[in-house]
């Protein structure tokens, strides 16, 4: 059962590295082998592509297509750090596709045009790892987070060289960190998995995993993240590569795809937000998207077929949940999430906060943003979703090992079926849907927030969410009593589900309901300008500055079933 | 292990768990393309089946072979037809799993559902949520490594099959391969399978159809004509659309084979054991008398406590199905009941689609 996980005693972090010889890195490798690489992903990119578009007629719908979509890119959606060439380059391909079908081209001349296109799409999509980068980085964030940490905003700058709190002591690293690394040191492949609420997750889950003493893994970053300078160079040399969602054509996305799947056969660990974009609405992922994860299913059933009889390669999933007590990017978050779902019933106030997008303000109130970072990660599993026990083996219900190749078996024989591989991504999807709930810690101040938006729903059952969502300030406020008494119900259940090891709490969720409700108003989106929840000193009523946020941070234990106890 | 799967891959055996009615029936069809191994729990049954030949009335083929051993089952053969009642369905399932692999594709042919906890009361204003209801495959997925899962429903009374005469089904699977090689085993001239990915849907669907076979049984054995027992099929069937949109099933799962073709069948059918039920029932006889009397399960009783108690949970009101309980289980007296069902106000005919 992934149920019960080993409790890890409190460790230091870092912990000391698993793969001590740096060149034994897959990320390394990978570096050292590019040109090698990239040849092999663009030969798997085609062959996918050939095997649906066979025949001259099929390639040209194939090629005309991805152009329409490149020439609407180019002229609706420019970006500076767009090659200066692109126009040219696609206007070659227009010109090709002319003179292609007027000639009556053989089917080679027409994929002839398909490599080019998926040659430059490769180079665009590679990254490289430079070691150099790599140790400067590791070396220099820590420093600057642990400075910026213990600035703790503005208020005690004496603190950045005095006693500091590291950011081991900031940010929590919990879960089953050795068995992970055992799989690791075993020679196993892992892909980590996290849930996405803001855009220093990548940053925070990077520190994590070398904090626990893996080598780095492969990530896709969006290639917006590439135009700030500073940024493009170190995601370049960190092994990061390019993701540009502005390109939905099948070309590049087959691409994209190849270049995953080829890295994960080559061992290389990755890292991917299965949830594709930030949660908009704050709640744990209910649906993922299935591109990246297909790209596992598929690497593990070519390890599999590569060598039938013998030994093979196994790769694992590890979820990986992380709990903020304050996302940023909340306010805008949030905004977007209503507009999705309720379009023209949302009044659009002007906010200030979409607008002020400097990084480094950004950066700065991330860190200082109170103490408490939870980074979960879960017990790996195998791309089924099936346990492992300690030596990767995987386990069945009952407790069995299970023959992984037997999955990719039909009457006893190893064979390639693409869309069984779709439905086991689809299965791979849900386990890790009910990772995410399940590995979940959930805070002081989620618990709050959560509390806070049920009663003041309950007490306007008549309203419906955006009205209630424009109440006036004068009904914006909760009794310190009433939510005392919620709040003790909603812990006790809470405990309740821990203790069946359906979920985790952070320990202050232990202490009395008092010190809980201190603690979570206190924490509860602690920097944003104005406050989801905040205690009036004389009355001792607790009001809202702003519901939409209290909905935000409520939305976190959305999902659970916990509507029912408050 | 694996040499050994790898030299009977040609011709592995398919087998079929339980000797009922419908279960023989299916193994007969098999026959004709495959070897197959026939599981009968009592190794008295089985001893009796070597000997005679003959399981639930129906002569086996030759190709037939009687065990009594799930393991033989699970190490010789990959496709496995499961077909024990419901109440049997868990039990069996927990004696299986230990054998299963997940390369062994699983296609099971039970129209019941599994309830939790298993043997409780169910009365007229039980509740039942979703999640404490599961049909045969989601109980398959959840106790076994299998994932290549499948059901096999339709229009297939077991006394006609036997009979040689010609049949069509459906195979609901989410996976190609399931669905193909379930086709294989099974086509013949006088059978002809069909696919689908909507698994639940099927499911439901065949399961929820005995319901309307018992209500149709009573119309019958009360005389009222074809025009009533027309209206209860479809107001019926409106029903059960209604309840399965209400737990996420595409009503397009009912206008199937497994839906309205297996509807048709066993709604004018005294070859249908729900429909004698409720023959029988409005014959004068109660339900304890008949139960006493007939050796195999008609799922539709105990179906027609659970899909009112899954309304219920829903707050979806299913007038016909509700009749059904109270004269089921209330000894409401059939001809008053029925003739209720001329008082409903209904107000639209089809508002399902």
């Amino acid at each position: 059962m992934a149920g019960k996980e080993t409790q890890v005693p409190p460790k230091r972090f870092p912990l000391v590295q698993v793969v001590p010889n740096l060149e034994e890195w897959p990320l390394y490798r990978l570096s050292k082998d590019r040109e090698r690489f990239l040849q092999k992903v663009i030969e798997e990119a085609k062959k996918e592509l050939l095997q649906d578009h066979r025949g001259s007629a099929s390639m040209q719908v194939l090629l005309a297509n991805s152009l329409y979509h490149e020439k609407i890119r180019l002229t609706r959606k420019p970006w500076s750090v767009d090659p200066p060439d692109e126009k040219k380059f696609w206007a070659f391909v227009a010109a090709e596709l002319t003179r292609l079908e007027q000639e009556a081209a053989p089917p080679a001349s027409w994929n002839a045009l398909l490599q080019t296109i998926l040659e430059r799409y490769g180079k665009e999509i590679q990254g490289n790892f430079h070691n150099p980068t790599y140790q400067f980085a590791r070396h220099f964030l820590p420093i600057a987070f642990n400075r910026l940490l213990n600035a703790s905003g503005n208020r005690n700058f004496s603190r950045v060289f005095g006693n500091r709190l590291g950011i081991h002591d900031r940010v929590h690293l919990d879960g089953n960190v050795e068995r992970l690394r055992q799989i690791v040191r075993d020679g196993g492949t892992v892909v980590m998995v996290p849930t996405h609420f803001s855009n220093l997750d990548s940053i925070l889950v990077g520190y994590a995993i070398d904090a626990i003493g893996l080598p780095p893994f492969l990530y896709g970053a969006g290639l917006n993240l590439f135009s700030a300078r500073i940024l493009a160079y170190f995601m370049n040399r960190l092994g990061a590569y390019k993701v540009d969602r502005r390109k939905k054509n099948k070309i590049y996305l087959q691409a994209l795809k190849a270049y995953s799947t080829s890295a994960l056969e080559e061992g290389c660990h990755s890292l991917f937000f299965p949830g594709g974009t930030r949660s908009r609405s704050g709640a744990i992922e209910k649906q993922v998207k299935l591109g990246l994860l297909s790209t596992v299913i598929e690497a593990q059933r070519r390890l599999l077929l590569e060598n039938p009889d013998g030994p093979f390669q196994k790769i694992y999933v590890a979820p990986v949940v992380i709990n903020y007590n304050f996302v940023l990017e909340a306010p805008a978050l949030i905004k977007d999430h209503l507009q999705e779902i309720g379009r023209e019933r949302f009044f659009v106030e002007q906010d200030r906060y979409s607008s002020s997008g400097k990084i480094a303000r950004f950066i700065l109130r991330f860190f200082t943003a109170g103490s408490d970072i939870r980074i979960r990660f879960g017990d790996p599993m195998d791309i089924l979703g099936n346990p492992v026990d300690a030596s990767g083996n995987s386990l069945d219900p009952n407790g069995k090992t299970v023959p992984l190749a037997a999955y990719f078996q039909h009457n006893g024989v190893l064979n390639e079926d693409t869309q069984r591989d779709f439905e086991y991504t689809k299965i791979l999807a849900d386990k890790v849907v009910h990772a995410f709930h399940r590995y979940n810690t959930v805070m002081a101040s989620h618990v709050v927030a959560f509390t806070a938006f049920r009663l003041i729903q309950k007490r306007h059952p008549d309203l419906d969410l955006y009205q209630l969502l424009r109440l006036p300030e004068e009904d914006r406020w909760w009794d310190w009593q009433a939510l005392s008494i919620a709040v003790t119900r909603l812990v006790a259940e809470i405990k309740a589900r821990c203790d069946r090891g359906e979920l985790y709490r952070e320990p202050v969720l232990d202490q009395p309901t008092e010190a809980i409700l201190q603690h979570g108003i206190r924490n509860l989106g602690i920097y944003h300008d104005k406050r989801a929840l905040k205690v009036d000193k004389r009355s001792g009523k607790v009001s809202s500055d702003d519901l939409r946020l209290l909905l935000f941070y409520h939305n976190r234990m959305d999902g659970f079933g916990f509507e029912h106890h408050v | 292990m694996a040499s050994d799967l790898n030299t009977m891959s040609e011709q592995a055996p398919v087998a079929v768990i339980g000797a009922g009615s419908f279960g023989t029936a299916v193994s007969n069809l098999l026959a004709e393309n495959n070897r197959v191994l026939l599981y009968t729990r009592l190794p008295e049954r089985a001893e009796q089946m070597r000997t005679s030949r003959i399981s639930a009335g129906q002569k086996l083929n030759e190709r037939i072979e009687i065990t009594g051993s799930l393991q033989e089952i699970a190490d010789s053969c990959y496709l496995i037809f499961p077909i024990v009642p419901s109440e049997n369905f868990a039990g069996m399932i927990g004696e299986l799993a230990p054998f299963l692999r997940p390369d062994h594709f699983l296609i099971h042919g039970t129209k019941g559902l599994h309830i939790e906890p298993a043997n409780q009361h169910l009365g007229l204003e039980s509740k039942l949520k979703r999640q404490q209801v599961l049909t045969m495959s989601e109980l398959i997925l959840r106790e076994t490594v299998v994932l290549r899962v499948g059901c096999l429903h339709g229009p297939n009374l077991a006394f006609e099959i036997a009979q040689g005469l010609p049949a069509a089904t459906v195979i609901g699977s989410r996976f190609d391969e399931v669905i193909n090689e379930g086709k294989q085993a099974l086509r013949s001239n006088r059978f002809q399978v069909y696919g689908s990915y909507d698994v639940l849907g099927i499911e439901l669907a065949g399961v929820l159809k005995n319901i309307l076979a018992i209500g149709s049984g009573m119309i019958r054995g009360l005389a009222l004509g074809d025009n009533a027992r027309a209206l209860l099929m479809t107001r019926g069937l409106s029903e059960l659309i209604h309840l399965g949109k209400t737990l996420d099933i595409d009503p397009r799962a009912f206008l199937g084979l497994a839906g309205i073709g297996d509807i048709i069948a066993t709604c004018s059918s005294p070859h249908s054991r729900n429909y004698s039920v409720g023959f029988r029932l409005a014959q004068g006889e109660t339900l304890t008398e008949i139960l006493e009397t007939v050796d195999e399960v008609a799922e539709g009783i105990h179906t027609v406590q659970i899909a009112l108690a899954l309304a219920n949970a829903e707050g979806l009101s299913m007038p016909i199905v509700g009749m059904l309980h109270r004269i089921l289980f209330e000894n409401a007296p059939v001809s008053d009941s029925l003739q209720r069902l001329m008082s409903y106000r209904i107000n639209r005919d089809v508002d399902f689609i």
